[in-house]
């Protein structure tokens, strides 16, 4: 559907879609269970509202990042009004992408000598 | 399950969701409540009441900080569409802003003119409570300078008023500060400057104590003369000049923002001699501030009420002398506001002609896109969405014209500021303020809703099947083309209104120059003086000093004649006298009986300066002044309306000098031409001349005809005073020609405007005819091939094509001429010499529309007539 883009054209991702994408990375999730994700995954400092969510969710479905998945649970579990989310292949390599850069940046910041007496774990 | 939209928090949330734009509402909304539901439950159970807050909390936060976000969002992609199609079709961008950017140019400029003069303020304190009061003269009911008296007892007894103040204006000539020149003063009661709100920028204002004093009376220099004149010196106040042969006090400065409607140099305390301020002397003004919660009619009757009681009080002086209270504003302003209406509404009638071009051409286009937006529906895209997306354009349409035309209006200011009388003018700041780009920005957003609106609903109302299948067919349908067709015929309407209107008005003008101002224009030039009332105490003395200046000017190189009278026509001042006849009843006082006499004092060169002809008996002559038996001349007005078939000359005449005293009577001698002392447009008035000197003449004027170039010839009437009295400075120059034309420079700059706007008009009205016209060839190009086909020759497709764009001209020439004739009635008292329903102006308004439509129409008639039949047919 989507054309092949390079994933480092949507680079650095705002801390909340970097989040919203690890929500989706291991599971499907609807809106809810990506907010509760969100928030239990970073200890609950990062807590979306509804509104700044489906923002992101907007964009990123924009940008082809995540897709709607068809797949919905049992009917007494589920609320037809919600709908269900889960990482595209190339939402996983814009991820991914994301991941490195942050790796390289924390890999820099270790190597900066004035750095060094500050506790990088 | 289904409970929770019943739960008032649940319906606040959906409310919350109205901030977001319908297209995320749509595919979002639903979701987000639920998500929001299970937030809810879950903050519940965790936090209890807290945890609800403050899920409230974040919620709230976060729909303020994306809701606009998702706006502009949307707007964006709308612009960036709108930037593409226009890329595509860059004729039609352009046409479009071109033609608004025009309409919206004018009416912002004479909007900005209007906004000035009529809607803003004066620039003094509290000026929409600010009023003239004044006399009203017995008699003719005029209304009247005031005395100084009286204007005391109104300020003592009245209650209308928060403060009132006097002020009378004088001439004066300057020395002991460089040169000796002439400035503009006035004389003012102290209170005078803070009423209209200006305190000194240096110094002190004028105080009571000012007035008192006989000697030294204190002077408040305005900015421009302390900058010219005493090159800015911060230590002019306490400094000591001479004007007018006394001595006076500097004692302050006055901060630049200092403005009058007439031009004063300077503020000097009042002069209280005592025959100035003696009850029947009416030489001040007086000014005052309505109480707040004072109605203007409450404080007319007060002051009549005490204008009638000081008439008992004082029958001698006062008797028939009424009160009479003006908005100040409305004084100055009044005479312009038919004109600058006239503008608006011409301006108005552009910048409609202009929209309903924009509504053609959005029409026309709309049909050409609903192939397009069949697509856009097809993949998805809401009405509403497609909706949207064309108003935008429209919109970018409006705001990208609107910032043009703000440029344009502030190039057409300069020249629409032109149309203002020289005193409006001076009391108004024309300019673009916060109102005048309210009104560009509003007038941009409306054309861009208002004639957006109707082709975009047209067009988003397309239905899928037919806009995909039908394409070029399916273009707006009948009753598109019945509204553009009302479009074109009203804009034909509106521009031939206009320039019917500007055809009545030019003819007007070419009336006013055609009128003769009653005396030689052409090389002839006044200048203007004032003997110092200290050293010319005796009436010997100023009669030889005019004598001699007449024979020495009259003497000069390059002089052909020259003379002195106390006023020069078209300047704005008119002394006039009442009068009575010798063996005729007195006319009684109250009664509107017009006696009243334009009075000036001349000496024989005058006529001879100026060619103002002798009809009948003799003009002023040297010595006159000196008879025994005073004689005057009289205009041919004069003569007409008071001794109609009669000879005037041997009759004689009498000035009232009260309301039961006369001057000694004084004997025709001689009868001259009219002159137009008013203006041209105003009929001339009876009027008499009496030998200039004996009474202290005041303000006087040397008009020289002369043969050499001025240039040369005023420096050598510079030299001619300065030997007869080396301290007496000459006030300013000016041309009789250059007088006249700037008497008639505001109906000039008007009439230019208006023929401006209607030819305007008639060129964006001709350009929608033209495009509908050619749209109506494109779209008939079938029906016209098939037509051919089956043998319709050329010359039937030109009737066809033709006719329909004479049927729209028709149709429209019927809208303007009766919307003309309407219009024009309202003009009648702009006009001069011309009937509102001038038949020539009507008849050749109306022959221009025609013949242009004809042409419009005609070249897309010969493109239609020129197709090959065969071609025509293929195309569809």
């Amino acid at each position: 559907m989507t054309v092949p883009r390079d994933p480092s054209q949507l680079l650095p991702l705002t801390p909340a879609m970097f989040h919203v994408l690890l929500a989706l990375a291991d599971d499907e999730r609807h809106g809810y269970a990506i907010i509760k994700d969100v928030e239990t995954r970073t200890g609950g400092s990062v807590r979306l509202s509804a509104g700044t969510l489906y923002g992101i969710v907007k964009r990123l479905l924009a940008d082809g990042l995540i897709e709607e998945s068809r797949r919905r649970p049992p009917a007494d579990e589920d609320d037809e009004r919600r709908r269900y989310y889960r990482l595209t292949s190339f939402g996983r390599k814009v991820l991914v992408a994301e991941v490195e850069r942050l790796e390289r940046a924390v890999e820099l910041a270790r190597a900066t000598k004035g750095l060094k007496s500050v506790k990088l774990a | 399950m289904n409970a929770p939209h019943r739960r008032p928090s649940h319906r606040f949330f959906r409310a919350l969701l109205a901030l977001f734009p319908f297209e995320f509402r749509a595919d979002f909304g639903s979701e987000m409540e639920a998500t929001f539901e299970d937030q809810e439950r879950d903050a519940a159970l965790r936090g209890g009441r807290w945890g609800r807050l403050r899920l409230w909390g974040r919620t709230i936060a976060g729909v303020l900080r994306t809701a606009p976000r998702e706006h502009l969002d949307m707007l964006r992609q709308d612009a960036g569409f709108t930037v593409r199609v226009m890329r595509r079709s860059p004729g039609f961008a352009l046409t479009a802003i071109v033609t608004l950017a025009l309409g919206i140019g004018a009416a912002t400029a004479v909007f900005s003119l209007v906004n000035a003069v009529l809607l803003r303020p004066l620039p003094y304190r509290d000026a929409g409570r600010l009023m003239m009061i004044r006399n009203t003269a017995p008699r003719t009911g005029a209304p009247w300078s005031v005395s100084y008296t009286d204007f005391q007892d109104w300020k003592h007894d009245s209650h209308s008023f928060e403060d009132m103040e006097g002020l009378r204006l004088e001439q004066f000539n300057l020395t002991g500060a460089g040169e000796a020149m002439r400035v503009a003063g006035m004389r003012a009661s102290p209170g005078l400057l803070p009423l209209l709100g200006f305190r000194p920028a240096l110094g002190r204002g004028l105080l009571p104590s000012d007035e008192a004093a006989v000697a030294n009376a204190a002077v408040v220099l305005t900015h421009g003369l302390w900058l010219r004149q005493f090159g800015g010196a911060r230590d002019v106040v306490g400094r000591s000049i001479t004007m007018n042969g006394a001595a006076f006090t500097i004692v302050g400065v006055l901060p630049p923002s200092f403005t009058f409607p007439i031009r004063v140099d300077l503020v000097a305390s009042m002069d209280l001699d005592p025959r100035l301020i003696e009850r029947g002397n009416h030489a001040f003004e007086v000014l005052a501030h309505l109480r707040p919660g004072v109605t203007l009619d409450q404080a007319r009757r007060e002051m009549a009420t005490i204008g009638r009681r000081l008439s008992e009080a004082y029958p001698a002086e006062n008797r028939g002398w009424g009160v009479t209270v003006l908005g100040f504003q409305e004084m100055l302003v009044g005479s312009t506001r038919p004109a600058l209406l006239l503008l608006l509404a011409a301006v108005s009638f552009v910048l409609l002609i202009a929209c309903s071009n924009l509504g053609i051409l959005l029409l026309a286009r709309a049909g050409a896109r609903s192939g397009e937006v069949g697509v856009r529906m097809a993949l998805g895209a809401s009405r509403l969405r497609i909706l949207r997306q064309l108003l935008t354009e429209s919109l970018v349409i409006g705001f990208v014209a609107g910032g043009l035309g703000v440029g344009l209006a502030l190039a057409l200011l300069r020249v629409a500021r032109g149309s203002l009388p020289p005193f409006v003018a001076a009391v108004t700041r024309i300019g673009l303020d916060l109102r005048v780009l309210a009104f560009a920005v509003a007038v941009s957003l409306i054309t861009g809703v208002v004639f957006g609106l109707a082709p975009a609903v047209s067009v988003s109302r397309t239905s899928l099947v037919d806009a995909l299948s039908n394409g070029s067919k399916a273009r707006g349908g009948r009753g598109g083309a019945r509204l553009r067709g009302a479009l074109v015929a009203s804009e034909v309407g509106l521009a031939l209104m206009l320039l019917v209107v500007s055809g009545l008005l030019l003819r007007s003008f070419g009336n006013l120059l055609r009128v003769d101002p009653g005396l030689r224009t052409e090389n002839v030039l006044a200048v203007e003086m004032g003997l110092p009332p200290a050293r010319y105490n005796e009436p010997e003395r100023v009669r030889a000093f005019f004598r001699d200046l007449q024979a020495s000017v009259s003497a000069l190189h390059g002089v052909d004649a020259a003379g002195l009278v106390n006023e020069i026509p078209m300047i704005g001042f008119n002394s006039q006298r009442s009068f009575i006849i010798e063996g005729r009843p007195l006319p009684p006082v109250g009664k509107q009986e017009r006696n009243l006499v334009a009075f000036r004092t001349a000496t024989a060169g005058y006529f001879a300066a100026a060619a103002i002809p002798l009809r009948h008996g003799r003009l002023l002559a040297e010595g006159d002044d000196t008879r025994d038996a005073p004689v005057v001349v009289i205009n041919e007005t004069m003569a007409r309306r008071w001794w109609p078939g009669e000879d005037p000359i041997g009759r004689r005449i009498a000035l009232a000098t009260g309301p039961d005293t006369f001057s000694a009577w004084m004997t025709v001698i001689g009868v001259v031409g009219d002159l137009r002392h008013r203006g041209l447009r105003a009929d001339p008035q009876s009027e008499m001349f009496v030998p200039l000197g004996g009474d202290h003449p005041g303000r006087t004027f040397l008009v020289v005809h002369f043969t050499a170039p001025p240039a040369t010839v005023v420096p050598a009437i510079r030299r001619a005073v300065a030997a007869l009295d080396r301290e007496l400075p000459l006030g300013t120059v000016q041309g009789m020609a250059g007088l006249v034309e700037e008497s008639i420079g505001p109906a000039r700059v008007t009439s230019g405007l208006l023929l401006a706007s209607g030819l305007l008009a008639l060129v964006l009205a001709m350009i929608g005819l033209y495009g509908l016209v050619s749209y109506m060839v494109s779209q008939r190009l079938h029906e016209i091939g098939l037509r051919m086909a089956l043998g319709a020759s050329r010359r039937d497709v030109l009737r066809l094509v033709v006719g329909r764009g004479l049927r729209l001209t028709a149709a429209g020439t019927i809208i303007g001429l009766a919307g003309a004739s309407a219009l024009s009635r309202l003009l009648s008292t702009q006009l001069f010499g011309v009937s509102p329903t001038d038949p020539a102006a009507f008849a050749g308004a109306s022959t221009i529309v025609g013949l242009v439509a004809l042409a419009a129409s005609y070249g897309p008639a010969r493109r239609a007539a020129r197709i090959n039949p065969m071609t025509a047919l293929r195309r569809e």
